[in-house]
């Protein structure tokens, strides 16, 4: 036999008739992995999403408290706490749904802002109790987290993070670039999730309010001193966890018009509110 | 958008423009090397390779080629997708076929002139990769090695 030397090669086209390479086109295969494995994360974490949603009922107030015993509990001494404490009992009383025994404390930050913590905790910042103006308005934001506490979102809401967690450590194991393009993905559905949570309390909260005050007024003035303090650069909604204010207020002033509620006259706060230092 | 994110992109564009700028020039070099250099046989075989009558072995050596080269961001994050699912790395396809070539055209260059290459076998392995915090980029190393045979009196020819 003769060797006879000839080229396999198409100088034209340096892959063309290489059967060692895939034809496809890398920025395909890119863009049909991405969106195929983010829709299947997707459709993961709302199934696991949707077993904490049938777990949570199920946790008994007991094992509740055992998992809030092992949370951090941040409370400074306050001397506006002992009446923030008989005022929640008040509103308990007056709740649509009985969120039983609530502990409150106040947190130091200056950030004007309220939280709901597992075990029937709640957390009021002294940056928001120095902000409000009238003892209605105070109750709006207590009875809007009474309503978590009542739902039991503060599990849920644990639930979802140890699920979005799980997700992520999943695959930060595999590879962190990948890694970190899911969980960016995921951030989002998350906060869709809070915002319908958000718009539940608001109407719990407007619910308990006219029942203990017997009219809704104040229960959208602090969103309206909060709408009008940062009319600047304002978030866009869909990277918002609570409802824009804007819509906030409507929402309200709405139901308000509808029920029948009434904007009666306001309960004024304790003399001597502001904490001297903060003067 | 955070930071991290950006940088993501960002190294995605570097690795995609980059990577593939220089795959395609080490393609047509290859191809141009390959047919300059396809009068010089190499074939895997090591035994049957009988003289002409009259001929002679006139010497051999151990010839070899290598190679390393190294992926780059975009290939290995879609490689890195690609572990999650399975299937064809279509990315570390054209990179070993890359090494793979080229390390035989080396080894074509250091054999020299001889009549024939026997026996040429080709290796791959990676080199670096990935260390404890996964953030190493792997390289491949593909290496030929055969046979180099020159013959008396003959031109090459294969019985």
């Amino acid at each position: 036999m003769k060797f006879r030397p000839k080229s396999l090669n198409d100088t034209r086209d340096p892959l063309k008739g290489n059967v060692n390479i895939s034809p496809e086109h890398p920025l395909k295969e890119l863009l049909l992995l991405t969106s195929g494995i983010a829709a299947t994360i997707f459709i993961i974490y709302l199934l696991l999403g949707v077993a904490v949603d049938l777990v949570v009922p199920h946790i008994s107030k007991e094992l509740e408290q055992s998992i809030a015993a092992r949370m951090e509990f941040p409370v400074v001494e306050d001397k506006r706490t002992p009446y923030l404490e008989e005022l929640t009992d008040e509103l308990r009383r007056s709740a649509p749904l009985d969120p039983g025994p609530i502990v409150v404390g106040v947190y130091p930050s200056a950030m004007a802002n309220a939280f709901a913590l597992p075990g029937g905790r709640m957390l009021i910042t002294e940056g928001f109790l120095d902000e409000v103006e009238s003892e209605n308005e105070l109750a709006m934001v207590i009875s809007h987290e009474l309503g978590h506490i009542a739902h039991r979102d503060p599990l849920r809401v644990m639930g979802r993070s140890l699920v979005l967690a799980f997700i992520s450590s999943l695959f930060v194991n595999t590879d962190d670039s990948a890694g970190a393009f899911i969980n960016s993905s995921m951030t989002l559905t998350q906060l869709g999730y809070s915002r319908n949570i958000e718009e539940r309390c608001d109407h719990f909260a407007l619910e308990t309010i006219s029942r203990h005050y017997g009219h809704g007024g104040g229960a959208v003035d602090f969103f309206k001193r909060m709408k009008d303090s940062h009319t600047g650069g304002s978030v866009p909604q869909f990277l918002s966890t609570h409802p824009g204010d804007e819509r906030r207020i409507s929402y309200l002033e709405r139901q308000i018009d509808e029920e029948r509620l009434g904007w009666g006259e306001l309960t004024p706060l304790p003399e001597g509110w502001v904490n001297q230092d903060d003067e | 958008m955070n930071l991290d994110f950006i940088i993501f992109i960002s190294l995605m564009v570097l690795g995609y423009t980059a990577g593939s700028l220089a795959e395609r020039g080490h393609f047509k070099s290859l191809i141009r090397r390959e047919d300059a250099t396809m009068k010089q046989p190499v074939v895997t075989f090591e035994d049957g390779y009988e003289l002409p009558a009259g001929a002679k072995f006139r010497k051999s050596t151990l010839v070899s080629g290598s190679v390393v080269i190294s992926i780059d961001y975009f290939k290995r994050f879609l490689a890195s997708l690609r572990f999650l699912v399975g299937g064809r790395v279509g990315a570390y396809e054209s990179l070993l076929d890359r090494a793979r070539r080229e390390a035989i055209l080396r080894m074509k260059y250091q054999a020299g002139g001889a009549d024939i290459i026997l026996g040429m076998r080709v290796e791959t392995s990676t080199i670096g990769g990935r260390r404890k915090n996964n953030k190493g980029l792997g390289s491949v190393e593909a290496v030929a090695y055969g046979t180099a045979v020159w013959v008396d009196e003959i031109s090459p020819q294969i019985t």
